[in-house]
């Protein structure tokens, strides 16, 4: 009896954890950083968290704002990201159980990326990932933006580092 | 009987549609998109800022005036920077009449700013100033006036913009 209780304390207090269907990609550490990326992403209000998830990859040497200069590496972001929410009925039952009962929440991002170098397209990439998560009163699920942002980041800067298409930096002096 | 069952449909009605708060397209259209450009709309505080500047990016967007719309601040390229500086509102007045359910029309005195700051490679250009004044009241049933005073000066920040040519189109007519 006790177990069980525990067991559900924990559940209720840990929450389940949220669902990507783009998976997770590894990124090996001690590899030389790629050359500095210019990117361009079409949402205002996005673009700074997205830029920011494309550095915190550790595969850049640098990653900023901007088309950049002649010469320089840049990617284009079309970026479309639309909310999955229950029905209202269901988060008026939710709500009239204080949000006792859980409520299924989904974000679901497209992301199509070209890049491009001296004004030539050198490839396209196209993800998305659709995160999912009960949440209820104690866990709203804070975290789901920045995993499923985070999500696409990783696999970019995963598949730009395995096609070798930017060249890699030069080491510091 | 009737009349009071016909009274709360329609407030239920109005409470889960809201009131209609959302700010109409703008005038201006172009066919003629100017290259990619940064807009910076200032911080985001709170929801309400969220959706206050998801709204004047999709009116912009609309116009067919922006080929590409990227966040933040970029140190190359063209910026657009809008703001809305002071300003006045309900304050006070709009808070107390909170007291009637916001039913009795308080009379008060407005006044709205919006400021465009246009940016090359990041040097200003130019800024460009407007201001809408005025008295209303602040009720219900009554659309904030706020709203449209922003879409009418964004109207006119949008037709200063083409008629000053500062920003390259993306394909010269």
């Amino acid at each position: 009896m006790k177990s069980c209780l525990t067991l559900g304390a924990l559940l209720l207090l840990a929450g389940c954890a949220a669902t990507d269907t783009l998976p997770d990609r590894p990124l090996t550490d001690g590899q030389a950083y790629l050359m500095t990326l210019h990117v361009m992403v079409d949402d205002p209000l996005r673009a700074a968290e997205l830029r920011n998830a494309l550095r915190a990859t550790g595969v850049f040497e640098n990653v900023q704002t901007g088309a950049g200069k002649p010469g320089d590496y840049s990617a284009r972001i079309q970026f479309q990201s639309g909310r999955e929410i229950p029905p209202m009925p269901v988060i008026f039952l939710s709500a009239a159980t204080l949000f006792l009962m859980p409520l299924s929440n989904g974000i679901d991002t497209r992301t199509d990326i070209t890049l491009l170098h001296e004004g030539k397209v050198l490839k396209r990439y196209s993800y998305r990932n659709l995160t999912h998560k009960y949440t209820w009163l104690l866990d709203q699920g804070g975290e789901m933006q920045e995993q499923n942002i985070q999500r696409i980041a990783r696999a970019f800067a995963g598949d730009l580092r395995q096609d070798q298409l930017l060249p890699t930096a030069s080491p510091a002096q | 009987m009737k009349a009071i069952g016909l009274t709360a449909l329609l407030c239920s009605t109005l409470i889960i549609a809201g009131c209609g708060t959302r700010m109409a397209p703008l005038d201006y259209r172009s066919q003629h998109p100017y290259v990619p450009l940064t807009l910076d709309l200032g911080p985001v505080k709170s929801r309400f800022d969220e959706q206050a500047q998801r709204e004047t990016i999709a009116a912009l967007r609309q116009t067919g005036a922006f080929s590409f719309l990227d966040g933040g601040y970029s140190p190359s390229g063209y910026s657009l920077l809008i703001s809305e500086p002071g300003g006045k509102s309900a304050g006070l007045l709009g808070a107390l009449n909170a007291i009637t359910l916001l039913t009795f029309p308080m009379p008060y005195s407005y006044q709205s700013n919006l400021r465009g700051n246009l940016l090359k490679d990041g040097q200003l250009l130019k800024t460009y100033n407007y201001r809408r004044e005025g008295y209303s009241v602040a009720a219900w049933y009554v659309p904030p006036v706020q709203i449209e005073s922003r879409r009418e000066m964004l109207d006119e920040l949008l037709r200063d913009l083409e008629k000053d040519r500062l920003i390259p189109q993306e394909n010269p007519r």
